[in-house]
């Protein structure tokens, strides 16, 4: 099946003649080029010694050498900061999507009178600018002697994580037909059978996708761990990354590219195993209804 | 369809669920080891080494102390001290020991009651025989002395000895010949002077070098004591000595977005012939080797203007406070002793870098060069200055700093950069 | 059918009382969740912007209006305001043009290889963007930059600037650095979208001989408009937050010409110890955010979702 906006453009070749084909090409070079380019330029710059990275930015390498990678793993104390990272993002995201399952439940599937401004009111926690929030979370998370904690990053990031899972698995339970649900009600099930035997069952896509989107939001957050933490044992990838725009790192760059690369690999991981799940339709669609 | 299969799934997800929700909350509560006094050292680490050579500080004293009083450190990267320094010592379960800058800063620590007064110390322990003399008159502030330093430094003319011999050059002792050098460095092709401007804070150093040694120490102090406003005449003209440097293409190309890192490559490849930076740099003019330096180089303090007497800038580059509301400042003090012992500031040399603060540590494991800049801090006396961030409070530097910087980029006059200093200043410390 | 539901829909607390569980947990839980961490945090914002306090004291001085009146005549405010609007219409016209563009492509077969690009524009939007940040302060670098090799390799050796150096540059080099990391989302967004035109619509058009350039404006655009609404949402808060790419390439530099109103609320309140002020500050990004939604929801959504 195609997935052409045309009927009848199923075959490439009938649709555009040379020039066309031509145009095409030169687009997706200048596309790979431009985002392609970049990501390999900075693969490539890491794994170069100095001297070869002395040599332009283009050269290539002499030989490949994995030392700025042990530099910078060490360095940085990469260990402790993935860990922290893959915490947060985990226990963030899997406590938002549990938060977010009865919710989605409710407006989707139950007639709940007010229900579009309940999840209007809901959504606006999407749209909220952090700044404007860091400050007082920055003073209570501190009166309750939860700054700095790894418990008090989780909580915030689990609830401004769950207005985009209600969102994301509401739009997939709409989708859910009705019928077994209406029978399994006739039969006298309650709210809550109707939820855990059929409805949850049948989400599990749904909750993968939106776990996925939240785990890499997560991953990808610098502004509350910058705020909410102060030691570096606490620090997330993002904000112990801050370390290597620092001129001791940066003198040559094969240190800081190699710490980026490391930095991206669990998302590297994380997006070839679920790339397609994410990019079709599925969170895109959560836009609709 | 089959009722199984999806069973199964659910009930692996809620199992994920639950052990990363407990992980998590495992992971908050993990239990604190239980030792007779605690205490907890909060620190700068702007370089690898530092981290390494506190942790050398803590391990040694755990070794011996640990029974009695067991020492934890917790570090941030420098950039980013600046913020948390703050928040942690505000919190309601404060370090004992802290890094702390001098100056401004130190004087806000001290203002909002967090810095404990060392003075008795100071007197137990007999810290000012053995300390360098300006930093314990940069510790002193009213009657009372409130930090110890663990690291001095001092800012100078870095040059380069080989390029020097073969441009026929001689070291400089006064501003003219330092121009004249300067020109005949340009005309030879290179880049005058380094400046590495991105993050915005290198130009301060040379520009106070330059007020004091052209207006006297008496017009620095009053400037950032707030006794003068930023607006004064010798301030706006010394951003016009700047700001004409730039003019001239003093500075290498492109020097708002160098940074101090990456500038070494072009330093050390011979592309320019001075260097107005701080002691602290010399971690990285050591490169790999064994001794100071990379590259044949030199020192000259900022030669003065019309005869004035030189000044050289010697600054606390590492401060150490103990909290007010430390339980154990008797233990902390005792920490505090052992930081700026002989072992402990002569184990800083070969680890971290120098200088020492101490004027008991042995430096000769340094270049004849350090050895001799250790001299020369040693006896600046407590006739110095230290550069404005360090002298006054984040929000004046930050705004002075970004004023100079448009300066040298062409984008605002000297008398517009020293009307928004003062502007903040006002802002911060009232009108004068 | 609609009208039927209607007829029957019961009262708030009727339905609280058949669905008990999920009242609990479905609508007064999120509710209660935004009410602590949306609701309490902006309060709480704004009675503090009427407040001194230098985040190290317990107390806070109540000044009245004064940082508003401060902040009404602050020269860093302004740029900082300018400079999210600047960030917002680059953002526009460079990410979510180019996404509708590469989409529509992609649907109509002019790209080939359509699942290798979406892959390779999809992937920076996973990118944290201090890693988008460090990268091109790395490949845009005056000493060792591959940008300037190329430019000059190529003869362009005359656009070489200081990108995030020059006063005059550095802040639309941040815009079109934070465009290459979003132009994914727009596009796999307006992908999705075209997905559901009907065919019958395109292939309507070009019986009766529409080029491309005409399909795009005339057909996928109204038919898009959802999409767009959304995708415009999307555009003016994540331009609001513009914040991470500030922290990691400028931090404000050079001469406070990149600042934005999110790293200014930083700036004061954590550097400078003004959280009054500070808030003064985020007050101003929501009266801009409530603002910019509002003309959002009064144009572009209005009617979009009457489906």
């Amino acid at each position: 099946m195609s997935d052409a906006i045309f009927n009848f453009a199923d075959s490439r070749r009938a649709l555009l003649g040379f020039t066309g084909r031509l145009v095409g090409f030169t687009l997706l070079a200048t596309l790979m080029l431009i985002w392609l380019g970049p990501v390999l330029l900075v693969v490539l710059t890491s794994v170069k010694s100095n001297n070869d990275f002395l040599a332009g930015p283009f050269a290539l390498p002499s030989h490949l050498t994995f030392e700025p990678y042990l530099k910078v793993w060490f360095a940085l104390g990469f260990g402790p900061l993935m860990a922290n990272s893959f915490l947060y993002a985990t226990a963030g995201s899997a406590l938002a999507v549990i938060l977010a399952l009865v919710p989605a439940f409710t407006l989707s599937r139950l007639d709940v009178p007010g229900k579009k401004l309940i999840f209007g009111i809901i959504l606006t926690g999407l749209m909220l600018p952090q700044q404007t929030v860091i400050i007082p979370l920055y003073d209570t998370l501190r009166s309750l002697n939860l700054l700095d904690t790894r418990l008090g990053l989780i909580v915030v990031h689990a609830a401004y994580g769950m207005p985009a899972q209600i969102l994301i698995l509401r739009g997939f339970m709409t989708t859910i037909p009705r019928d077994i649900e209406k029978a399994a009600y006739l039969e006298g099930a309650s709210d809550f059978q109707v939820f855990w035997r059929i409805i949850l069952p049948l989400s599990v896509p749904g909750i993968l996708v939106g776990f996925t989107l939240n785990f890499i939001a997560i991953w990808k957050e610098f502004v509350f761990g910058l705020v909410l933490l102060n030691s570096e044992a606490n620090f997330p990838v993002t904000v112990g990354m801050l370390k290597l725009n620092s001129d001791r790192y940066m003198s040559v760059f094969n240190l800081p590219a190699a710490g980026l690369v490391i930095s991206q690999i669990p998302i590297v991981i994380l997006f070839i195993l679920t790339y397609r799940k994410i990019s079709e339709g599925n969170f895109a669609g959560a836009t609709k209804g | 369809m089959s009722f199984n299969q999806p069973l199964n799934r659910r009930m692996l997800l809620a199992a994920t669920f639950a052990a990363s929700a407990i992980s998590a909350i495992c992971a908050a509560y993990a239990p604190a080891s239980a030792a007779p006094i605690e205490l907890r050292y909060f620190y700068r680490a702007p370089w690898p080494s530092s981290e390494i050579y506190a942790n050398y500080l803590i391990d040694e004293w755990n070794k011996k102390n640990g029974a009695r009083v067991h020492v934890t450190g917790a570090s941030v990267d420098g950039e980013t001290y600046k913020t948390k320094q703050t928040i942690e010592i505000a919190s309601s379960n404060p370090p004992d020991i802290f890094y702390s800058w001098e100056g401004g800063r130190a004087a806000e620590v001290i203002k909002n009651g967090f810095a404990a007064d060392l003075t008795p110390y100071y007197q137990k322990y007999g810290w000012e025989k053995v300390l360098v003399p300006a930093g314990v008159s940069l510790a002193t502030f009213g009657d009372k002395k409130y930090f110890v330093p663990t690291e001095v430094g001092a800012s100078v003319v870095w040059y380069r000895k080989d390029l020097y011999e073969k441009l026929g050059l001689k070291v400089p002792k006064t501003w003219d010949e330092l121009m004249a050098n300067a020109e005949a460095g340009k005309k030879a092709g290179l880049w005058p002077f380094m400046l590495a401007h991105q993050k915005k804070w290198p130009s301060q150093f040379m520009w106070s070098a330059i007020l004091v040694n052209k207006f006297g120490l008496d017009t620095y102090d009053g400037l950032v004591s707030n006794k003068i406003p930023w607006t004064d005449p010798r301030a706006v003209e010394t951003t016009q000595i700047m700001a004409d440097l730039s003019k001239k293409g003093y500075f290498e190309p492109s020097f708002n977005s160098i940074d101090v890192g990456p500038a070494m490559v072009p330093w050390s490849q011979g592309k320019a012939l001075h260097w107005y930076q701080g002691s602290f740099n010399l971690g990285r003019f050591r490169g790999e080797n064994a001794k100071c330096c990379v590259v044949p180089m030199d020192y000259f303090p900022m030669p003065p203007f019309d005869g004035h007497k030189p000044v050289m800038s010697v600054f606390a580059e590492d401060t150490i406070m103990i909290h007010a509301k430390s339980q154990h400042k008797d233990e902390a003090a005792e920490f505090v002793d052992w930081m700026i012992s002989k072992q402990a500031m002569t184990e800083k040399l070969v680890i971290d870098k120098p200088f020492p603060s101490s004027t008991e540590a042995d430096l000769s494991g340094l270049s004849e060069m350090e050895q001799r800049l250790g001299k020369d801090m040693a006896n600046a006396g407590s006739f110095t200055f230290m550069h404005v961030d360090h002298a006054t409070p984040p929000a004046i530097s930050d705004r002075f700093l970004d004023a100079v910087q448009g300066v040298l980029a062409g984008a605002v006059t000297p008398e517009e950069a020293m009307k928004t200093t003062e502007q903040e200043a006002i802002r911060t410390r009232g009108k004068i | 059918m609609s009208e039927l539901l209607q007829a029957k829909q019961p009262s708030l607390f009727e339905f609280a009382r058949a669905h008990v569980l999920a009242t609990i947990f479905g609508i007064v839980m999120p509710l209660a969740v935004f009410a602590v961490f949306v609701g309490y945090p902006i309060a709480y914002t704004v009675v503090l912007s009427l407040y001194e306090w230098n985040g190290m004291t317990p107390t806070k001085t109540f000044v009245g209006l004064a940082n508003y009146e401060y902040m009404l005549q602050d020269r860093y405010f302004y740029t900082a305001l300018f400079n999210n609007l600047k960030w917002l219409a680059v953002t526009l016209v460079f990410p979510v043009c180019l996404g509708l563009v590469i989409a529509y492509s992609l649907r109509a077969r002019i790209l080939p290889f359509p699942t290798l690009v979406r892959t390779v524009m999809f992937f920076p939007v996973t990118m944290s963007l201090i890693s988008v940040g460090l990268m091109f302060l790395l490949i845009l670098n005056p000493l060792f930059g591959a940008f300037d090799t190329l430019l000059q390799s190529i003869g362009l050796g005359g656009l070489v600037m200081e990108w995030f150096g020059d006063y005059r540059v550095a802040l639309y080099t941040l815009t079109v650095v934070s465009g290459w990391a979003f132009t994914g989302m727009p596009m796999i967004f307006y992908f999705a979208g075209l997905g559901d035109v009907p065919k019958d619509t395109f292939d309507a058009a070009r019986i009766e001989g529409a080029g491309h350039p005409r399909m795009l404006v005339q057909i996928a655009l109204p038919q898009l408009r959802p999409v767009t609404a959304v995708v415009v949402m999307l555009t003016i808060f994540e331009s609001l937050r513009a914040f991470d790419l500030i922290a990691v390439m400028t931090k404000g530099a050079p001469f406070g010409t990149t600042n934005v109103l999110g790293y200014l609320v930083y700036l004061e309140s954590f550097w400078n110890g003004r959280f009054g002020y500070g808030a003064a500050l985020s007050v101003a990004i929501l009266a801009v955010s409530v603002g910019l939604a509002a003309v959002v929801t009064r144009t572009l959504m209005r009617g979009a979702f009457d489906v």
